[in-house]
């Protein structure tokens, strides 16, 4: 690799959270906040550069969650230098070709994995399985779903356009396998949906 | 500058105080335009050693370091790696790398900023050395015994 192949690559670095402690403790305390009451539509309030093809809030939960043991797996249109290189710069996460290992997955709406691929866990430890980070493109077009479980009092109608049958399917599915299963994240610029493996969806048909 | 030419400059910059570097380099941070990537921020770690006698290595101790990444409007990204928590000092350490890779800027930054500051380091370690050998204490052992 020459000196100036090196250069174009990092000049693809973007910056990091500007004030890593405070912003990380922000973004932390959503997705705690979404995770204990899914379907609730909740917001990354901290303003910053990020890579193109990432949204804001998938920036920023990348950079809080993802550490050097993380096992991070790209769907193909995510997976370019900019993003890669950076979440490796600030995060020092481990880039996996392998879905199997990942414990994050970040893919598009349209650019879905495999979902009975990814680690669903294992009986003793439910908590290792992989965690699905899906970029959707819009959280007011779409049809609208009916979210119950534990952490909702009756139910809460989200609207999404990046749930689709198969993702609605797996879920269906995971259900039989409780404990283990994948949590899904919803993002859609500075906006995301938690919904862990016990969120049940319901399509609304008008 | 190719890796060995970046390597030696921001070794040389690094154990050059933040004094010494703006002797030799005379411009602000102000003067240029540059975003950064990572701010400077101070941590921990672990310096490792190597005893005289069989070379094995062991943790001396922790040391402080700051670190800092930033980027040039012209998209040259430069890093600042420093022992202590001079956090003005990473900034001017990566600012002059980032700089050093377009390329004439290399040859003026070389003769300017990096050839002096080695001086200095070389003649602090003459001074350092100097200064310890009067210290040194020579054993010899005695032969003891008729038979010697």
């Amino acid at each position: 690799m020459n000196i100036n192949e090196l250069n174009q690559q990092e000049s693809m670095i973007y910056p990091g959270l500007l004030n890593p402690v405070s912003e990380a403790q922000i973004v932390f305390r959503q997705l705690l906040s979404g995770a204990s009451e899914p379907g609730l539509m909740m917001s990354v309030d901290v303003a910053h550069e990020h890579p193109r093809v990432l949204h804001l809030a998938t920036y920023a939960i990348a950079l809080t969650l993802f550490d050097q043991s993380t096992h991070l797996h790209l769907s193909p249109s995510l997976n370019v230098k900019d993003v890669a290189n950076s979440l490796r710069f600030h995060a020092g996460v481990k880039l996996s070709s392998s879905i199997q290992k990942a414990h994050f997955v970040i893919c598009n709406e349209d650019d879905q994995p495999d979902l009975s691929q990814l680690n669903q866990g294992t009986e003793t430890y439910p908590d290792q399985s992989c965690t699905i980070i899906i970029q959707c493109k819009s959280f007011s077009i779409g049809p609208y779903f009916q979210a119950s479980g534990p952490g909702i009092e009756h139910v809460r109608r989200i609207r999404c356009s990046g749930i689709n049958s198969t993702l609605m399917q797996h879920r269906e599915l995971m259900r039989t396998q409780f404990p283990m299963g994948i949590d899904t994240i919803l993002i859609c610029n500075s906006k995301f949906f938690y919904l862990p493996r016990t969120t049940q969806l319901i399509r609304e048909y008008q | 500058m190719n890796t060995e030419q970046r390597q030696n400059l921001l070794s040389i910059l690094a154990k050059s105080s933040l004094k010494d570097i703006q002797s030799c380099w005379h411009h602000s941070l102000d003067d240029y335009q540059f975003k950064t990537i990572r701010p400077p921020q101070t941590g921990m770690v672990m310096a490792v050693a190597r005893t005289e006698t069989t070379g094995e290595p062991f943790n001396l101790g922790e040391v402080s370091v700051t670190r800092c990444a930033l980027r040039l409007e012209s998209g040259e990204t430069g890093v600042g790696y420093s022992m202590g928590s001079d956090k003005d000092q990473v900034l001017h350490i990566a600012l002059i790398d980032a700089l050093a890779q377009v390329g004439q800027d290399f040859e003026t930054l070389s003769t300017d900023v990096i050839n002096p500051l080695k001086q200095k380091i070389a003649d602090r370690q003459k001074r350092q050395k100097a200064q310890t050998d009067t210290t040194k204490v020579d054993f010899l052992t005695i032969i003891r015994g008729e038979d010697a």
